[in-house]
């Protein structure tokens, strides 16, 4: 099992990976912008070897990043359905309406998380 | 005398078809300051009447069904503020001829003077001055009214570049409040998360007492982090755009209750009576409202007793009261008012608490229109309500499935219109 982290603040990745750490031994990929996000899921730029970088199973998605935020790269993926299974949960630094009204209305997106990870998310999320 | 530069409102027209009739008038104006136009022909004194002109002089001679026609029409075409003054030159002696002409010319905003021959200069002269000192008002009016309807289109361009301003100014707030909300509090969220994996990870090799400062340090973050959150939702719920819709309050309520952890672990002990009804309000700002409540009731229960929480509505004069009743320890009376305040808490240190979400509450209440309050007796716990406007003339349209959707927000001004569009949208 991969999981892909696509986190831009240090701390946060941090967090989110030490919370899964506690429960999982399982492979952890993090990219640190939207943009590379889409390059690790299409394989392309400097994510094209699937063997080093494998097609992730779970992706953790911070909505907020700078240029190509969440959103952008939900939109990516609702236009380029990957091939293969791909369960993701949207993380936020805040439990803004706007963000959580904007994921509501994407089918692709399984949980909506608020940051810190709590346990409870981790079940979750390796459910 | 010489001409006053309001010459050109001054300007007299003359119609005086016999003899040398209209020289002579025209001689003794100027004689006396003031310019007159001989009009030769009918078609001039229309042509005139067109122009700015300061009062007509006519003789009874100068009638005819065709110069009738021309004064109608000028004295129709003339603007709100005119009211051109006609000095009617009549025949005099004992046939009344000029009396009777200038009885066919009266009417509204007309004003005719009579003036019947043998006439001496000094009394034309002085006929006219004085119709022209009445034309002059005429023309104040008429600049007043300019500069009126140039006030009325800057304070109305005026408004609109204001308009766009505050909607800017909402929008800036927006983008605010949305950086505030995660840049503002990443770091707190740091600061509590290191204290924390710090206490776990190498809590064994702390000494007792820097365990407890970072407890503290950590607390110190939540709190700081509960803060900043409050305030944003007070400065949303002072500030934000509230769309006004019909809400279902049983489904407002299973939403609030899913959307907040320390509510769904409280769930068993809070008893909805529903159905609660239906509200006009904008739904985030209930949502916050009644998550606020519900939170207070949760969490001013002493530890030592179970909290049951009931939530009811009912009929209060034009409003719909919702009342959330709790058994915890209640509040003094003494109280009631302070606490709708900004950072104003009744409960002791030992509950967590910001001190603004009563505030949030109360200022959201009244922004749709309703009012909050409290009623409770210390020890027997206290019951906050909420007035809001019923949707009680909400149309609703049975859907197949059986369950029913309200049209949306069915403020009266809309309501024709709605129902015009819904008969269109069958053909």
């Amino acid at each position: 099992m991969t999981i892909l982290i696509a986190e831009d603040d240090e701390d946060d990745f941090f967090f989110t990976a030490r919370e899964l750490g506690k429960a999982t031994q399982t492979a952890l990929m993090h990219v640190e912008s939207g943009r590379a996000a889409i390059d690790y899921l299409a394989g392309q730029g400097e994510f094209t070897d699937r063997v080093a970088f494998p097609f992730p199973d779970v992706m953790l998605l911070d909505l907020k990043m700078d240029d190509i935020d969440g959103h952008a790269v939900l939109a990516w993926i609702r236009e380029n359905p990957p091939e293969r299974p791909l369960r993701i949960f949207a993380l936020t630094g805040s439990g803004e309406m706007r963000d959580r009204e904007r994921v509501k209305g994407s089918e692709v997106v399984e949980g909506y998380f608020v940051k810190p990870l709590t346990a409870e998310n981790v079940a979750a999320i390796l459910k | 005398m010489m001409s006053s530069p309001q010459a050109k409102g001054d300007l007299v027209l003359v119609r005086a078809p016999i003899g040398a009739d209209a020289a002579n008038i025209e001689s003794v104006l100027r004689r006396g300051g003031v310019a007159a136009r001989i009009c030769k022909f009918d078609a001039d004194i229309r042509d005139g009447l067109g122009g700015e002109c300061g009062a007509v002089v006519l003789t009874e001679e100068a009638f005819s069904p065709v110069l009738t026609n021309v004064l109608s029409a000028g004295f129709a075409a003339q603007p709100p503020w005119s009211d051109i003054p006609i000095v009617l030159i009549g025949g005099g002696g004992m046939s009344n001829s000029g009396a009777a002409v200038a009885n066919r010319l009266r009417g509204p905003h007309r004003t005719i003077t009579l003036l019947e021959r043998p006439l001496r200069a000094a009394t034309l002269m002085a006929t006219i001055l004085t119709v022209l000192s009445a034309r002059r008002r005429q023309y104040e009016i008429r600049a007043l009214l300019t500069e009126r309807d140039a006030i009325l289109s800057s304070l109305e361009s005026r408004v609109a570049e204001r308009t766009a301003d505050l909607q800017r100014m909402v929008e800036e707030m927006e983008a605010f409040s949305y950086s505030v909300s995660h840049d503002l509090r990443s770091p707190l969220r740091s600061l509590d998360g290191y204290s924390r994996a710090l206490l776990e990870d190498y809590g064994d090799d702390l000494p007792e007492g820097a365990k407890v400062y970072l407890d503290k340090i950590a607390r110190a973050a939540r709190r700081m982090d509960s803060l900043t959150q409050d305030v944003l939702a007070y400065t949303r719920a002072a500030r934000c755009e509230m769309e006004i819709t019909a809400v279902d309050l049983d489904a407002l309520f299973a939403e609030v209750i899913e959307q907040y952890p320390a509510l769904v672990a409280s769930v068993d002990r809070i008893s909805i009576q529903k159905p609660l009804g239906w509200v006009m309000g904008h739904s985030p700002s209930l949502i916050q409202c009644f998550s606020n409540l519900l939170g207070n009731a949760v969490k001013f229960v002493p530890e030592t007793r179970i909290p049951e929480i009931e939530v009811f509505s009912e009929a209060s004069g034009r409003f719909l009261r919702v009342n959330v009743k709790d058994n915890g320890d209640g509040i003094d009376p003494k109280h009631h008012a302070r606490i709708f305040g900004m950072f104003e808490r009744a409960a002791k240190k030992q509950f967590a608490g910001t001190g603004i979400g009563l505030a949030i509450v109360k200022k959201a209440a009244e922004r749709m229109g309703g009012a909050v309050g409290v009623i409770s007796t210390p020890g027997l716990g206290s019951q906050f309500w909420i007035d809001l406007i019923p949707a009680v003339e909400m149309a609703v349209v049975p859907m197949a499935n059986g369950c029913a959707l309200p049209f949306e927000a069915p403020s009266a001004a809309d309501c024709s219109e709605i129902a015009f569009s819904k008969i269109r949208d069958r053909s």
